[in-house]
């Protein structure tokens, strides 16, 4: 079953590099939440992490060709969603306040969710551009620190500090949970 | 850790238009990719995304051409000593750009050339092996990653000097295994100041004989050639060539506007003794292209002789 998915994946990723829209936009229906909440926690609000969604559609599509290994296509194209939303962050990077759809979001649950959504305000505002990214990419993605140090093409013993450093700036608000990196 | 963190941006809502955001982006790029089709990208098939990486502000992807204007380029446009091509930029941050085959070798960006090698005379030309390049180069990359020697676009393959080339002006990247041979080259950060200069590079004194083939034939990928084998006629054209202006093709093209078109634009490849095979393009009002930089005007009769004889 796993190797239908894989070969039909591959042949998707041909059609697409053949130039076949159809065939590119079904690929990135698959990433295109993932890439949305990536976005968001870099960006913040919600306008912002759509035009990254649609930058990374652009861009991701005209280089599409240059993808070698199909099976990197995840990975290169959440790597191309994260470019894409530090080059908004930077260019807007006089938006620093909390906007009013970050706490839209965030108020969107009950209360007794507080703590929960004070994780993800950690998340939006306590990490800075490198911690989100390997912190996004080892746990909401679930890459190995091993293949977080590959796709950022960082050395694994950065990779690691990194990692560390979100995670003891996040250690407050999650209690009882894994918090070393093995 | 990895639940709570992806419990909490699971929370992010997903809204509406997200897909619909993705085929606006798609569209776009669609709508680029054929813009580029129809005007550059196969005009210089291998060399065009060079255009996108900024230089000198040059900026062939607008298309926005003018209408076309037969008076010269003003002669301001040349300055004494020749022209400058500007070396090869990156994009500023935001922009978008699509990563072109290239590799660094002391301090210079060598792009693929239209330049081929016959197969038969891959050996013969096969000079020493400098290195090998190193995977990791995208359109993202920073300015830094261009400085490590052998930094590459183009993944891992055996780099050598060609016997008889300048190494300052083309190497070539051979692959033992699959016999497979590309000819790279650093025609930026440079001055040209006549033909000459073109000519001395490209060896084309040693012009063997030469072929020719319609725009369209070419846009199609169709290999209708028209063989020219008048050698007098070719040395003659080499030698006037010599003699040929440089220009940037940003300043060429603006005043051209939309001539890529079977009624002025051709191409030609020359065949050398040495097996390497030269593509020109000669525009109808006397300009002759080399890569995706520059332009060599001619006046001479001996141009439209040439182009009498490549196919209609």
């Amino acid at each position: 079953m796993w190797d239908v998915e894989v070969q039909k994946m591959i042949q998707l990723v041909k059609e697409a590099q053949k130039g076949n829209d159809h065939a590119f936009l079904k690929l990135f229906q698959e990433y295109e939440n993932d890439i949305y909440r990536t976005a968001f926690v870099y960006v913040k609000n919600q306008e912002d992490a759509l035009d990254v969604v649609q930058e990374t559609a652009y861009r991701a599509f005209k280089s599409i060709k240059n993808l070698k290994e199909p099976k990197y296509l995840k990975t290169w194209m959440i790597k191309i969603a994260i470019s894409c939303s530090i080059d908004v962050v930077r260019k807007q990077k006089k938006v620093v306040e909390l906007k009013p759809e970050v706490e839209k979001v965030l108020s969107s649950k009950e209360e007794k969710d507080l703590s929960l959504s004070m994780t993800l305000d950690d998340l939006i505002e306590l990490l800075n551009e490198n911690e989100k990214k390997v912190i996004i990419l080892r746990y909401y993605f679930d890459f190995t620190i091993k293949e977080v140090s590959e796709t950022l093409n960082i050395p694994l013993g950065t990779a690691k500090t990194i990692l560390y450093r979100g995670l003891n700036k996040l250690r407050k608000e999650l209690n009882g949970d894994e918090m070393y990196e093995r | 850790m990895s639940d709570k963190i992806k419990q909490e941006m699971n929370r992010i809502q997903i809204p509406n238009e997200l897909h619909e955001r993705a085929i606006i982006g798609v569209k776009k790029a669609k709508s680029e990719i054929t813009k580029r089709k129809n005007y550059l990208y196969k005009v210089v098939p291998v060399a065009v995304s060079v255009v996108f990486l900024s230089i000198g502000g040059y900026s062939v992807w607008n298309a926005n051409h003018q209408s076309y204007e037969s008076q010269k380029i003003e002669s301001s446009l040349l300055d004494k000593s020749g022209v400058t091509i500007p070396a090869i930029e990156l994009p500023k941050s935001g922009e978008t750009a699509k990563m072109m085959p290239l590799f660094v070798y002391k301090g210079r960006v060598y792009t693929q050339s239209s330049t081929k090698i016959d197969p038969s005379n891959v050996t013969n030309l096969l000079g020493e092996k400098l290195g090998k390049t190193k995977a990791g180069l995208d359109e993202w990359s920073n300015q830094d990653e261009y400085a490590v020697e052998f930094a590459s676009s183009i993944g891992e393959v055996d780099v050598y000097s060609v016997k008889g080339y300048q190494k300052e002006f083309r190497l070539m990247t051979y692959d033992v295994s699959s016999g497979n041979a590309e000819v790279y080259e650093c025609l930026n950060g440079v001055t040209i100041s006549n033909g000459s200069e073109i000519v001395e590079k490209l060896k084309l004194t040693n012009t063997l004989k030469a072929k020719s083939r319609t725009y369209d034939d070419w846009n199609n990928s169709t290999e209708k050639y028209t063989e020219i084998n008048d050698k007098e006629l070719l040395n003659s054209f080499v030698s006037a060539l010599n003699e040929a202006i440089p220009y940037l093709r940003e300043d060429v093209e603006a005043k051209l506007g939309n001539f890529q078109n079977n009624e002025q634009y051709k191409e030609l490849t020359i065949s050398l003794t040495d097996g390497t095979y030269v593509t020109l393009w000669l525009v109808k009002e006397g300009y002759i292209s080399y890569g995706n930089t520059l332009y060599l005007k001619m006046d001479h009769e001996v141009f439209t002789k040439l182009w009498n004889q490549m196919k209609q």
